[in-house]
């Protein structure tokens, strides 16, 4: 009979023991269903503090991921802001350096209807068929009288460099503005470095800021103006050549060089007709007066010949030149402005994810139930 | 069954108040000083270390008496009290140390809502596998495969429904991310008192966005996705095993204690 109580009691004790283990499980439920809520009593609602020019704030993650929209919102309207002012800077400095070259056409028209642009021709191909030399005196004298003397290459170079201030100066209204409208912000939220708990969370945006001043500092200047020397500068002589040798002359200087040709076989032909009926072979002398006749003649015929050939085709060379620089004005164009365009887009995803990856924390925090583990 | 039940809840009232004590913890411990976390980690692993070392001392006892003759000296210097108790003591410390920030980063209701419903089937497959392989197996060898078992079958129980509960759970977009901005971003939000906590959270939470990243990649290569989830779930897992021997060795602890207390109550 005791031994059944005892064991009565036992059993009593242990349903006891069961209904406040119950109890227990429902109190540690409630607790975890109410986890944020403890968390906010144990450690108070999560805030940040904003750390910029060596100033701090304090302010809710919700307040922090709005200057988070407003930087994004900054440089999304500063991004075709910069390519359109680059696309201008481009296409003005571009007019400028092509009027130029236009200009010069007629210069190198002159020359080349000339007796000495005919004779430097006749001269070098002659050497060059000799073996002697290995030069374009057409292509020269077009590089010097169309490129060098309207100073292309350096006024490139000079472009690229004013792309790159252009895109600092562009750099450093944009970090002005985004400074002020973060102020505008976190104004009146100042706290002292002391007050300061590590538990805090930081938001430094001081790391924003250097990758604005090392996009628009001197070595990104020089690396932006190396690799679009590359794309353009430089180079652009030897592609503008290429193109024109192409374009330009393989069309109309071959045509030219032809007629030279016809001009030569016609002015031997005149001359040697001139100087044998100038020149009796009884006149002592003769063989000077044959050679001074012949000269004379030569120099003549190939003279009108010259003029005519110019008077039939002077104009179609002219435009034919301008629509090979017009071309290689539209290429240069296009090569420059996607250059440009990708520094300008590389620049701004790179700004864009430092923004992105400084606010990674405010995101989190803003989450209720930031889901880990 | 009935009284399975009513066996179970010293077992489920025991390992409650562990959970208790890591739900108090991860409330708590980003507001601890370095000193006061080295002495939770201390007290994890002592608790680990129990139930390790007693079962380690089951298995080697158990291995002497079916290779040594009872009697010999050799009974005396294999039974391994020294290096058991340091083999056991690290591998407590190590564990240990991998479950303080994993708790403390449990940031997910659900999965302590999980770890909660999970305890009294831990106590009713404690009491359920006693009583089953009792007809089947010695009295030496019992305690030990009860011990393999209960860790086994909460593992593989536990494993899949926490997985189950991360797949809900709301991450951070990483998509359009490099790794490096993933894992600074999340390494960035961590916050604790203690400096060394700091550094022990910091590293998992490199580990976690690593996963994160990895599982969150939309590239052609599945083999990176599967890393990502594969390493998600070996972390998890890990995490898992820790606290299943955290529970393990608290209900050794609670075991001895009332044996300690029949037994003086018993002489009194």
């Amino acid at each position: 009979m005791t031994a059944q109580t005892e064991s009565h009691g036992r059993f009593d004790r242990r349903l006891i023991g069961l209904v406040l283990v119950l109890l227990g499980g429902a109190l540690l439920w409630l607790a975890i269903d109410q986890r944020e809520t403890l968390h906010g009593l144990w450690r108070g609602e999560p805030t940040l503090v904003v750390e910029l020019g060596g100033l701090y704030h304090r302010m809710p993650a919700a307040d922090a991921l709005a200057l988070e929209k407003v930087s994004q919102e900054q440089l999304s309207a500063s991004q075709p802001r910069l390519q359109r002012d680059m696309t201008q800077l481009v296409e003005e400095e571009l007019d400028r350096i092509f009027t130029d070259i236009h200009a010069q056409v007629p210069t190198f028209a002159d020359w080349y209807f000339s007796l000495s642009g005919e004779y430097s021709r006749m001269t070098f191909w002659l050497l060059d068929r000799a073996g002697m030399v290995d030069r374009d005196v057409v292509l020269e004298r077009l590089q010097q009288q169309l490129f060098d003397d309207t100073e292309y290459a350096a006024r490139l170079q000079r472009l690229n460099r004013a792309g790159a201030m252009a895109m600092k100066s562009h750099q450093q209204q944009l970090r002005g503005d985004w400074i002020e409208q973060v102020m505008e912000r976190v104004s009146g939220r100042a706290l002292a470095p002391e007050s300061i708990s590590q538990t805090d969370f930081r938001l430094s945006l001081e790391e924003v800021l250097p990758a604005l001043d090392q996009r628009s500092g001197p070595d990104f200047e020089s690396r932006l103006a190396v690799s679009a020397t590359a794309a353009s500068g430089a180079g652009a002589t030897a592609v503008t050549m290429r193109l024109l040798g192409r374009r330009a002359l393989g069309a109309a200087g071959g045509s030219l060089r032809m007629r030279g040709l016809t001009r030569g076989a016609a002015r031997a032909g005149a001359a040697a007709g001139a100087g044998t009926m100038v020149c009796s072979p009884s006149v002592v002398g003769a063989p000077l007066c044959g050679a001074l006749a012949f000269g004379l003649t030569w120099a003549v015929t190939d003279w009108g010949l010259l003029q005519f050939d110019a008077w039939r085709n002077r104009d179609m060379v002219e435009a034919e030149l301008h629509a090979s620089i017009t071309a290689l004005r539209e290429d240069l164009e296009a090569q420059l402005l996607a250059h440009w365009e990708f520094v300008v887009e590389q620049q701004h995803a790179e700004m864009r994810q430092s923004v992105e990856r400084t606010f990674i924390p405010a995101r989190e925090l803003a989450m209720p139930d930031r889901r880990r583990g | 069954m009935k009284r399975i039940w009513i066996d179970s809840g010293p077992d489920v009232a025991v390992m409650l108040v562990a959970l208790a004590g890591l739900f108090i913890l991860h409330l708590v411990a980003v507001d601890l000083s370095t000193p006061a976390v080295l002495g939770v980690w201390l007290i994890l692993a002592l608790v680990q270390a129990r139930g390790l070392y007693v079962h380690a001392r089951a298995r080697r006892r158990l291995l002497l008496h079916a290779h040594v003759r009872f009697g010999s000296p050799l009974q005396r210097y294999l039974s391994g009290r020294l290096l058991m108790t340091l083999r056991t003591g690290l591998q407590a410390a190590l564990l240990s140390a991998l479950l303080l920030p994993f708790v403390i980063r449990l940031d997910q209701t659900a999965a302590w809502q999980l770890l909660l419903l999970h305890l009294p089937l831990a106590a009713l497959a404690r009491s359920w596998l006693g009583s089953a392989l009792e007809r089947h197996l010695s009295e030496h060898f019992l305690p030990l495969a009860r011990w393999r078992f209960w860790l086994g079958l909460n593992l593989c129980l536990l494993v899949p429904l926490l997985a189950l509960v991360s797949l809900y759970g709301r991450y951070p977009d990483l998509q359009e991310s490099s790794l490096m901005t993933a894992i600074s971003g999340e390494v960035a939000l961590q916050q604790a008192q203690s400096e060394l906590l700091l550094a022990a959270l910091q590293f998992h939470a490199a580990l976690d966005a690593g996963a994160w990243w990895l599982a969150q990649q939309l590239v052609p290569v599945a083999g990176l996705q599967v890393a990502g989830w594969l390493l998600l779930f070996g972390v998890k897992a890990l995490f898992l095993w820790s606290y299943l021997l955290y529970l393990a060795g608290t209900l050794t602890l609670a075991m001895e204690t009332r044996a300690w207390w029949r037994r003086n109550d018993g002489a009194d």
